[in-house]
């Protein structure tokens, strides 16, 4: 099939089946899947450019019946979805002035699939050095399976998001639901903004650096990460995905056909998370990232599929 | 952690089974809604796109949470009824 906005030339039982698996895995592991579905998208010849605000804005329907579900389960800390939404914003306008600016000296393709390969690789080997260490830590007398999944939510960089939390940097701020006694709002509004930026500078929610950074450095229970980082991702996608609209980077036959996919693998995604919690769910998010920047490296040192 | 094993079998198969009929109500949906987005929506979208971007944002935002809404809708009210009535 041809589609007149970005021209290219993409079955499209490929993009369901893309959407499928990418909506799967947003509603297990709480990552919106950019990092498997823009290097496909890549890989099936769609420009760097339109990959990005596509990817975005697929997200935005993907993560609103994801974040739904989440909502449901009880899993999302609104007043951290909150204050994260402002952040998010902002980094979302830096990163979309970066990809303007390459756009204009005609290095898009090349220098954010180079920064993604980066990313996607550091993400992955970091998480399965983490994941790993954690199932390491002998979890007491009591057998796993009979704690609730907070307890069981042990992690290795415990003492640096202690760290983080006790930060004196004012105002701050109580998430009784996260169980966090007090944490500044500037250091929620930092990570949020990473996120943002990598949401709008390399496309998708950008779960896969903001959820880990929620878990890791915030000390947010991966379980109310996974939900929230979601439920967050609803209003900073859509302004993410405007902006790259208005831009013209942002093909909507493409991201309608992938969300018609992602939608039903969403609601999948979401109830397996009942059954996996804590370390064994970040372990298999490890080599997720991975797939994703071998794909990124495959296109561009091919070639294949780009024009 | 909790496994799949320590669920009753019921539990299991009615999972099963809800989620074989997303998968076929979601075939049935995709094969009318493309009639619908490649016949008809492809060329006002890309008129959109080439002459009026900024309607063009707007349309596409709202149409991607629609389509979103309508499906999980859907869904969730199939898979309603289907546990209502093996009770």
């Amino acid at each position: 099939m041809h589609f007149p906005i970005s021209g290219v030339d993409i079955s499209p039982l490929l993009l369901i089946s893309l959407g499928f698996l990418v909506g799967i895995l947003g509603g297990f592991f709480g990552v919106g899947g950019s990092f498997l579905a823009g290097p496909a998208l890549f890989a099936l010849g769609v420009p760097m450019n339109f990959v990005v605000g596509t990817d975005l804005t697929h997200i935005v329907g993907k993560s609103i019946v994801a974040a739904r579900r989440h909502f449901v389960l009880g899993s999302v800390d609104l007043r951290l979805a909150a204050i994260m939404v402002l952040g998010t914003i902002a980094g979302i306008q830096a990163g979309v002035y970066g990809i303007e600016a390459l756009k204009k000296i005609g290095e898009v393709n090349q220098v954010v699939g180079v920064v993604a390969i980066v990313v996607y690789t550091s993400i992955s080997l970091f998480v399965a050095y983490e994941s790993w260490k954690s199932l390491q830590i002998p979890l007491g007398r009591k057998r796993a399976s009979s704690l609730p999944p907070a307890a069981k939510d042990k992690q290795v960089f415990r003492a640096f998001a202690k760290w983080v939390q006790e930060l004196p940097l004012g105002p701050r701020i109580a998430l009784p639901f996260s169980g966090i006694k007090s944490i500044s709002i500037a250091a929620i509004l930092l990570v949020s903004f990473v996120g943002g930026a990598f949401s709008s500078f390399l496309g998708g929610g950008a779960g896969y650096i903001r959820m880990p950074a929620m878990v890791y450095l915030l000390g947010i229970p991966t379980h109310i990460a996974v939900g929230t980082d979601l439920f967050e991702i609803v209003l900073s996608a859509s302004i993410g995905s405007f902006e790259h609209a208005l831009k013209g980077n942002v093909d909507v036959l493409i991201a309608l056909i992938m969300q018609t996919g992602a939608a039903v693998g969403a609601q999948i995604g979401a109830t397996l998370t009942q059954y996996f919690s804590g370390p064994r769910l970040r372990l298999a998010f490890a080599p997720l990232p991975l797939l994703g920047a071998g794909l990124i490296l495959h296109t561009l040192l091919t070639g294949h599929g780009l024009k | 952690m909790t496994t799949a094993g320590d669920l009753p079998p019921s539990s299991h198969w009615r999972d099963v089974v809800a989620w074989v009929l997303h998968l076929v109500l979601y075939s049935v949906l995709l094969a009318g809604y493309f009639l619908l987005v490649l016949r008809y929506l492809a060329g006002w979208f890309a008129q959109l796109f080439h002459h009026h971007r900024a309607e063009y944002a707007l349309f596409g935002i709202l149409i991607m949470i629609a389509q979103a809404v309508a499906l999980d809708s859907i869904s969730a009210f199939i898979l309603r009824v289907f546990r209502i009535a093996r009770k």
